[in-house]
């Protein structure tokens, strides 16, 4: 990064700050994330929405190209 | 010792779907745009209060997305944002944590449709800005928390539904 140690450091302090990562710390390691709080209980729940969309669209798909090959 | 900074940037407000279809790209488009009530669970996933019958995909860009029901009423889940038939849709879903149409919500829905060999086609799905739920997301995680497992999941939703279409 063509940035400074304590330049990216002062820039992640913001983001913090407004609540947009998160930092955990592991002896002289900071891994920082984006905050995922509230927003992981509807990717799950869309992730299996979409699963049983998405494989009943195959079915549908696969079934009419099929039915256009036989005829 | 200086201190180790790791950065792990991926997107939360994004969920990603890949399946392959034994089919032609023109029949997998085709089927999704044109028969979407052939195979949308629409007993689960509707949002009137009238039995959904049919999920309707205006093919134009500014076009509805839409069910109907069995007593002829329609209500609007989104727009069509991108329309590059056989290959690309971009549409809109505007259903809010309430399972209610809210036409500011726009969160986006983009799936691509990939021709491969041997005739079948890839098919990518990415729900994305789910940001835009901003505030209410919390209220869809408190209806998720409560329950369990998916059978349970599909249950609170269509408690939700009806709740809010009697309410």
């Amino acid at each position: 990064m063509g940035v400074t140690r304590s330049a990216v450091s002062q820039h992640l302090q913001v983001l913090k700050a407004a609540g947009l990562v998160v930092v955990t710390a592991d002896g002289t390691r900071r891994l920082y994330q984006v905050d995922r709080r509230g927003v992981d209980a509807l990717r799950r729940w869309l992730d299996g929405f979409w699963d049983e969309t998405l494989g009943a669209f195959k079915q549908a798909a696969e079934r009419v190209a099929a039915k256009a090959r036989r005829s | 010792m200086a201190e180790e900074i790791i950065l792990n940037w991926t997107d939360p407000n994004s969920v990603r779907k890949r399946i392959h279809v034994r089919a032609p790209q023109e029949v997998a488009w085709q089927v999704f745009t044109e028969q979407m009530g052939s195979w949308w669970p629409l007993a689960v996933y509707k949002i009137g209060k009238a039995n959904a019958v049919d999920a309707i995909i205006e093919p134009r860009v500014g076009g509805r997305w839409y069910e109907r029901g069995d007593d002829g009423s329609t209500c609007d889940w989104g727009r069509v944002l991108v329309w590059e038939p056989p290959s690309r849709l971009v549409l809109t879903w505007d259903i809010n944590a309430d399972f209610q149409h809210d036409p500011a919500l726009q969160t986006e829905i983009e799936i691509q449709f990939i021709a491969e060999k041997g005739g079948s086609t890839r098919v990518e799905l990415e729900h994305r800005r789910l940001d835009r739920f901003g505030e209410r997301r919390g209220e869809m995680r408190n209806v998720f928390d409560k329950t369990g497992d998916w059978g349970k999941l599909l249950t609170a939703f269509a408690q939700t539904a009806e709740a809010s279409a009697n309410g």
